[in-house]
């Protein structure tokens, strides 16, 4: 549909598509009461608020915003020093950002840790076979423990053809 | 001791309490005071009524930090409060400049049309005083309009017509009254600037 031909000259150079889906959007936003994202529509619409705000002010609506506000101001101010530093949206996101951080390193940490050698079957020993304290009257028990562990081992690994 | 007097002594004996740590003092003080800082001078000056509740709590939070610095003047608390806010209202308005990269650079005016205020005022009084100023604000930013567009605005802002309404007072198409409400807007933003 062209909007050529009832465009009056006296107000400005013809508008564009663009030109006419923001005004068109400003438009909507005015009847609504929800804050657009783009930035210049929400400046735009600020404008128009201002207007409105000095023109028709609402006495008993900013007296319930205002009296709300200043009870959780004054419960604010009453909290310790360090916890009102953490107030507002950049305060959150700070401590989100550390969450994160805290998060990220020690997932990095771990993922740098080297794996665990797996254990070759031959070299490994009972926890005991070494350091099992010599009794007496046992003669070779624990040395013969620790060939018949490591010969098992062998046989098994040429069982599955030299895989580890 | 007439009435303004004695309503002068009784703010200064809040204040003073206030700055001795009384919170029961405190909140008094700033409940009077905050509804015709948010109504008067913060909302106006700010349009959207999310941000302007902000720049209220952080000015109640600033000033309740900086309390005991405050000085009494016959003046009372009223127009230091109003400084603090306009501060942070300049503040926010130069960081949404530098987060949208604005070409445009606003002239601001802090405090330059500040009323008479008066220690004591009946809250009305200070409410009524500072409406007065935004709307003279107001008004020498519309009068920088194009006749069209600041005909848009009243049509539209002030007498609060609908689009179809304002579209037949001026004789166009409603798609075209909102171009021309657009355009007149963004005239009335550079003229407004931040005051």
């Amino acid at each position: 549909m062209s909007h050529a031909d009832d465009w009056n000259p006296d107000d400005g150079p013809p508008p564009s598509d663009d030109e006419r889906a923001s005004a068109r959007a400003l438009s909507e936003a005015l009847d609504h009461r929800e804050a657009p994202r783009d930035p210049d529509l929400a400046a735009a619409l600020s404008v128009a608020r201002r207007v409105q705000a000095t023109a028709h002010p609402d006495p008993e609506a900013a007296r319930k915003v205002a009296d709300r506000v200043v009870s959780a101001a004054l419960a604010e101010h009453a909290r310790p020093a360090w916890r009102r530093a953490l107030r507002g949206r950049w305060g959150l996101a700070a401590v989100a950002a550390a969450g994160l951080l805290a998060v990220g390193v020690g997932a990095g940490v771990s993922a740098t840790r080297p794996a665990p050698r797996p254990v070759d079957p031959i070299t490994a020993t009972t926890a005991g076979d070494f350091t099992e304290r010599l009794g007496e009257n046992v003669g070779s028990a624990p040395a013969a423990r620790i060939y018949d562990d490591r010969m098992r081992a062998y046989r098994d690994r040429l069982l599955r053809g030299g895989r580890r | 001791m007439g009435a303004p007097d004695a309503a002068a002594a009784e703010e200064r004996a809040l204040v003073e309490a206030a700055k001795g740590g009384d919170r029961e003092a405190l909140e008094l003080l700033l409940k009077r005071l905050a509804t015709p800082l948010y109504s008067a001078v913060i909302l106006p000056r700010v349009g959207n009524p999310a941000d302007a509740e902000d720049i209220l709590r952080d000015t109640l939070l600033r000033a309740m930090e900086r309390l005991t610095t405050f000085h009494w003047t016959g003046a009372g608390l009223f127009p230091w409060l109003r400084q603090i806010a306009i501060h942070l209202i300049v503040d926010q308005a130069r960081s949404r400049q530098r987060r949208e990269r604005l070409g445009e650079r606003y002239e601001h005016h802090v405090a330059d049309v500040m009323p008479l205020h008066h220690a004591g005022a009946d809250e009305m009084l200070m409410e009524q005083q500072e409406r007065a100023v935004s709307l003279r604000l107001m008004e020498a930013a519309m009068a920088t309009l194009n006749p069209r567009y600041r005909r848009a605005v009243e049509l539209r802002l002030l007498e609060e017509r609908s689009r179809e309404e304002c579209a037949e007072a001026m004789g166009v198409t409603t798609g075209n009254f909102d171009v021309i409400l657009h355009r007149a807007l963004a005239a009335l933003r550079k003229a407004y600037g931040v005051r």
